[in-house]
């Protein structure tokens, strides 16, 4: 994994042109779609996820992983500048940011969510150098029955995470599983709810299902609702003022803290990037001798938030490299890309792609350099995108979503497929259900369905194989207590709060 | 959202109905081969998966049913979904349109029509953004990337 050869191929490899290219185009349109409220890196990279399954995956990778790690970045722009989160985990950066903004201190504010997304992207990235191998080396002792207990465990967390809304997460959760059984059936060769129609025996490609319920659905809904928009951007000049960068650096040490919160909120399935962002502005201010002050306009405040945020892309890598297991929705989309190449995620994916694996890892850090540098050479510029009316991106991005679903399979079905999802994206998102229940479903069920099956086969149809091995049971364990802890701990509350409303 | 909302119990109740309906078509729909037993059989994650949609849904079916007090039919607020429901059905004549027309006049009278209809109503803006954003999408997507495209229907039927 560390052998220098490897490394030093993967670093030639980054340093191509093409990949190059396709990460500062990656890094770009991410910084623009998390400036833009309302759209974010999510959206941005289902548009492009068809024009990805052309090209080499390395190249692929880049090009998402770059959109993916810019929309961070941008999303705390407008946040600062006009107290709109671009993406909505930086709605903690405006908590601070604004106020600095609003006492003419905008460049101080905007340098420190920038430093602090640079520094929690860097930070977790180093965190995944060097905590993948020993994950992967407790991975590769797992078999079918481990690998169906850990996604069984990844999707508990999941459920958890909204258990607000249980039974909505738990019904997109099966629905998602089930779209993945549509088309033929890889190990029996039945085709499996094609209802006669030849199209559908292909299945359903992640492409249309992703761009349908994320893509199309939410410009429906921009068509309904226009984002705020203002007419007056201050910033006192186009570029970021450097000099400024040294007033958040005094605090490193939040940085420090703030990017391991969110790499460590980035690795648990679930909770994803706007809890890492409230993770770590809130140690940051446990740590600080004036908490109250928080609020008010505290660069670190600002740095912990960003820091946060953009730590969790690294940390979601973590589990989906070396188990297969894809934390949220974007590191789904990422393992169907790979699933598409042929190359699936797993211990044995770091020996065996060893110069893949670290071309992720030095992309990963030139990503979180283009996007510094784009926003901070390219500022006002990148800023004034703000001003563009959701009317106008609305119909734009849904025209260029149809030929992007239609460039996969050259087929108009499959377009219709993602009409057909943005209804039910549309629905989703106007009643605030957890539309990643489905899609983790989707990409997941084609894992569980195949452990499944083989755990079974090995077992001769006995289910008890998931509890006679110490491993499996040992994760299974782990997801009954992710399911009775915070169920207990809410029951507390209940009791506590029914108790205090009742004290006779 | 409103957690009490019958809107959202509504609607997981007509999920939980197409799993109900998918889980009884699955016979038809799901042959399952003479050579393997179930556990190893195409039937058994569908199955599984179907049976956790119906019953994740029992919960809300009940209280639709019960009703209960202090809820309501209130999403969020926004109103009905007129402007989304027009906007969809102009991305369905879309779709149909790129094949009997073509991506070019297809795509410049969609974008055209929807920034209209959307406000801008300045002829310059929503003809102008509309032309270049043509332009630049047939250019690109045509003769740069080479993509194929079928002959449009009634071209076709004129020749």
């Amino acid at each position: 994994m560390f052998e220098l050869s490897n490394i030093l191929l993967a670093i030639e490899k980054s340093f191509t042109l093409l990949n190059l290219a396709c990460l500062s185009f990656g890094a770009l349109i991410g910084v623009i779609v998390g400036i833009i409220p309302g759209i974010g890196p999510m959206v941005g990279m289902v548009i492009l996820l068809p024009f990805t399954f052309s090209i080499p995956t390395d190249l692929a990778l880049s090009l998402l992983l770059g959109i993916f790690c810019g929309g961070y970045f941008g999303g705390a722009v407008p946040a600062v500048l006009i107290k709109a989160p671009g993406e909505p985990s930086s709605i903690w950066t405006a908590f601070d940011g604004y106020p600095l903004t609003q006492r003419g201190e905008a460049q101080v504010a905007l340098s420190a969510s920038l430093l602090g997304s640079l520094g929690g992207g860097v930070i977790s990235v180093i965190v995944l150098i060097f905590l993948a191998p020993p994950l992967a080396y407790v991975a590769a002792s797992f078999g079918s029955p481990e690998y169906f207990s850990a996604s069984v465990l990844g999707i508990t967390i999941l459920v958890m995470a909204y258990r607000k809304y249980l039974a909505v997460s738990l019904v997109l959760l099966g629905l998602g599983m089930w779209m993945n059984c549509v088309g033929v059936d890889p190990a029996t060769m039945t085709a499996r709810y094609d209802f006669g129609l030849l199209p559908l025996r292909n299945g359903l490609h992640i492409a249309p299902v992703c761009l349908g319920i994320y893509g199309i659905a939410q410009m429906f809904i921009l068509s309904e609702r226009p984002i705020l928009m203002t007419d007056t951007i201050h910033l006192s000049r186009s570029t970021l003022d450097f000099s400024k960068l040294l007033v958040p650096l005094r605090h490193w040490g939040v940085l420090i803290r703030a990017s391991l919160v969110g790499t460590f909120i980035g690795l648990l399935p679930g909770p994803g990037s706007v809890t890492a962002s409230f993770m770590a502005y809130e140690s940051a201010k446990w740590g600080s001798k004036h908490p109250e002050k928080f609020g008010t306009g505290l660069p670190e405040g600002v740095m912990a938030a960003e820091a946060g945020d953009s730590a969790v892309p690294a940390g979601a890598m973590i589990p989906l490299l070396t188990l297969g297991i894809p934390g949220e929705a974007v590191s789904a989309v990422l393992l169907g890309i790979l699933s598409i190449q042929g190359i699936y995620p797993g211990p044995l994916l770091l020996t065996k792609q060893p110069v893949l694996i670290n071309e992720i890892y030095v992309s990963l850090f030139l990503i979180q350099v283009a996007s510094f540098l784009m926003l901070a050479l390219g500022l006002r510029w990148l800023a004034m995108i703000v001003k563009i009316p959701s009317t106008i991106l609305a119909p734009t991005v849904v025209v260029i979503a149809f030929i992007g679903i239609y460039s996969i399979n050259m087929r108009f079905f499959d377009v219709g497929v993602a009409l057909v999802l943005a209804v039910l994206g549309y629905i989703m998102e106007r009643l605030e259900w957890p539309a990643v229940s489905l899609i983790i479903g989707l990409v997941l069920g084609e894992i569980m369905e195949e452990r499944l099956r083989e755990s079974l086969s090995m077992s001769a149809g006995d289910p008890l194989i998931f509890v006679q091995r110490p491993i499996s049971l040992l994760i299974l364990v782990a997801a009954a207590l992710v399911i009775i802890i915070p169920l207990y701990r809410d029951y507390r509350k209940r009791k506590n709060v029914v108790a205090a409303a009742d004290p006779a | 959202m409103d957690e009490k909302s019958k809107s959202s119990d509504l609607f997981l109740v007509i999920l939980g109905a197409v799993g109900a309906l998918l889980l009884i078509l699955t016979p038809y729909q799901v042959p399952s081969p003479r050579l393997y037993p179930f556990y190893k059989g195409p039937r058994i994650f569908p199955i599984l998966s179907l049976s956790l949609v119906i019953l994740a849904s029992l919960p809300a079916t009940v209280r639709l049913i019960r009703g209960r007090s202090g809820t309501s039919w209130r999403v969020d607020g926004y109103g009905m979904p007129v402007k989304a429901a027009l906007f969809l059905a102009v991305s369905v004549l879309l779709m149909f349109a790129i094949s009997w027309i073509g991506l070019e006049i297809s795509c410049f009278f969609y974008l055209a029509g929807c920034l209209y209809w959307l406000g801008h109503r300045s002829p310059a803006r929503f003809l102008g953004i509309s032309i270049i954003y043509t332009a630049v999408l047939v250019i690109i997507f045509k003769y740069v990337l080479g993509l194929y495209l079928p002959e449009p229907l009634l071209l076709k039927l004129f020749q």
